[in-house]
């Protein structure tokens, strides 16, 4: 699934970003597309307190892709 | 036919496929075709405006298509094609690739262009009054540090309850405590004996105090940047943030016609509140540290509720050598986030200078002096009012004309250093919410914040930052107030998508 979230205001990408961790459906990818560079600070920290891993990666000046993938719990 | 190969971490984006035939016959055309087929993959190809990213690499036959024909480099059915993304690369590629791509570049230029910038206002103001440059000074380095640590109050307060995130409200304490030791220390030589005076940001104290805060932190949610944070995300480009401004100036002036009210009938009857005066300089000093730790660990007993706090790290590489070590320290400064705690601490310490040179640091008293010079400016006589009545009428009001106050040219220098910074580390870019109604929504919170500030007598930063340093009870309740706020807030933005 893909969220785009370039040109919101804080604090909206990141509570995105949380909502659609929540609707994500099993065994697919969640990226986020974001030019909010505090986004890159505070996701991590709730991707990991639900279970995700995440990967950053930047696309362009000012531009990243978060990647966010459900960590297999068993 | 062509064949495509993508590197691994691509694969996701391409259904696992590691390669595809291609049926274009050139280079651009394999780039439209596999972005049409690969949706996902598009966004890493191309930008916005559809050009081909500029770190993305062809290779035809092991050869870089930048050597060939670029774009236009024709393909034979059988040649091999390779996507390189120098990003991709893995850490070390990442590391000593990004610094030569052109597209990287460019905004450390713009960035280099600004600081001249930022020099030659600097020149121009220290010929007319240092004190004018001094400020100037004061409002770069301050709009430098918030932007790259990204020192947002409105974060710090609003992520306790939004998130259960306390990294920046850590920061912050870090600052008070550092400036609190540095307050002390020059209150302590200004009024020795504390029953003789006071010094510091002491304002009467009362449900004005709590009142005030509470509209501020409700409308610093709303509006997404505190007062100190509208100014630094005005300068990295957020569109949004301007309008907030302005909100702020008209809510300072709405509290200013009501000023008339408040000041005889509430404010000027309550207490100053000095904890010197009622303990004594040494216990005043050890409580504020002892209350301030105490939160601090109650954050931390917080956070570690919901699961912890994580941080992505983004990998440097081998450093072995000099050139290494410089470029490291560059993207350290310069590109990555500093720590909130290291942010800060250098906000507390710039308090402590700002103080040592003239008095604490704060932001809407200058904020509400624009408001009356725009009134007056637009025939209004804002100098007969009581807000402003505390500098004599007409003239006096007039020198507080934007470019020739200490207090203006501060908060310009914040958010011209914020801008600054936010060029060299590439995060610079003007953006425009797409929902239209975010920017009644910024307007709206920038009421509350001027008037709640102003209600205060002092914003985040003067009636809060500088004012638990200065030992006063005023600094405690309007933090209260922003707590209190800052919940109601999220309330709020939680039911507007």
């Amino acid at each position: 699934m893909r969220l785009d979230v370039r040109g919101e205001i804080c604090p909206y990408p990141m509570l995105k970003a949380v909502e659609a961790m929540k609707r994500l459906p099993e065994g697919e990818v969640l990226e986020v597309i974001t030019d909010h560079a505090p986004a890159l600070e505070s996701i991590p920290t709730q991707a990991r307190r639900r279970g995700f891993s995440v990967k950053i990666e930047q696309t362009g000046n000012p531009e990243w892709v978060i990647t966010l993938t459900r960590e297999v719990s068993s | 036919m062509a064949t495509l190969y993508f590197p691994t971490f691509l694969r996701r984006m391409t259904e696992g496929q590691a390669q595809v035939e291609v049926t274009a016959d050139e280079l651009g055309a394999l780039v439209a075709e596999v972005s049409e087929r690969f949706p996902d993959l598009r966004v890493h190809l191309l930008d916005e405006t559809g050009q081909l990213r500029p770190y993305v690499r062809f290779f035809v036959n092991g050869q870089d298509a930048r050597a060939l024909q670029g774009l236009a480099t024709p393909l034979q059915p059988d040649d091999k094609v390779t996507l390189v993304p120098a990003v991709a690369g893995g850490a070390t590629a990442k590391a000593s690739t990004l610094p030569i791509l052109p597209g990287i570049r460019r905004h450390i230029l713009y960035g280099l262009l600004a600081t001249v910038g930022a020099l030659l206002v600097l020149l121009f103001y220290a010929r007319i009054s240092t004190s004018l440059a001094i400020f100037w000074t004061f409002g770069l380095a301050f709009g430098f540090v918030v932007q790259r640590s990204r020192f947002c109050f409105t974060s710090a307060f609003r992520d306790l309850f939004l998130l259960q995130d306390g990294r920046l409200m850590k920061g912050v304490i870090v600052g008070l405590a550092i400036a609190t030791v540095g307050f002390t220390l020059i209150m302590y030589k200004a009024v020795p004996d504390p029953t003789q005076g006071m010094a510091g940001n002491v304002y009467p104290t009362g449900w004005h105090t709590l009142l005030g805060g509470l509209l501020f932190g409700t409308g610093m949610v709303v509006a997404g940047g505190c007062a100190s944070g509208t100014l630094y995300r005005m300068g990295e480009g957020y569109v949004a943030q301007w309008v907030a401004l302005v909100g702020m100036i008209a809510g300072s002036f709405v509290l200013a016609l009501h000023w008339e009210w408040w000041w005889p009938n509430v404010i000027s009857r309550q207490p100053k509140f000095w904890f010197p005066r009622a303990l004594g300089w040494g216990p005043a000093l050890v409580l504020t540290l002892i209350v301030l730790f105490g939160f601090y660990l109650l954050i931390v007993w917080w956070e570690s509720r919901a699961g912890g706090i994580s941080t992505w790290e983004e990998p440097t590489g081998p450093v072995r050598t000099f050139a290494d070590r410089l470029r490291v320290g560059w993207q350290q400064i310069f590109v990555r986030a500093w720590p909130a705690a290291a942010g800060g601490l250098a906000l507390g310490m710039l308090n402590i200078f700002e103080y040592l040179y003239k008095k604490p640091w704060g932001i809407t008293t200058a904020v509400s002096r624009w408001a009356g010079w725009v009134a007056y400016t637009l025939g209004y006589p804002a100098q007969n009012l009581l807000y402003f009545g505390d500098k004599p009428a007409g003239k006096e009001l007039l020198s507080h004309i934007p470019w020739l106050s200490g207090g203006t040219l501060l908060n310009w220098g914040l958010i011209f250093g914020a801008f600054t910074a936010a060029l060299l580390a590439g995060e610079f870019k003007l953006r425009f919410p797409r929902r239209r109604y975010r920017y009644l929504q910024t307007f709206s919170g920038g009421l509350l914040m001027g008037y709640g500030a102003r209600l205060a007598m002092g914003c985040n930063i003067g009636g809060f930052f500088s004012a638990i340093p200065s030992l006063a009870l005023n600094g405690w309740v309007f933090g209260l107030g922003l707590v209190g706020g800052a919940w109601i807030g999220v309330q709020i933005i939680r039911r507007l998508p």
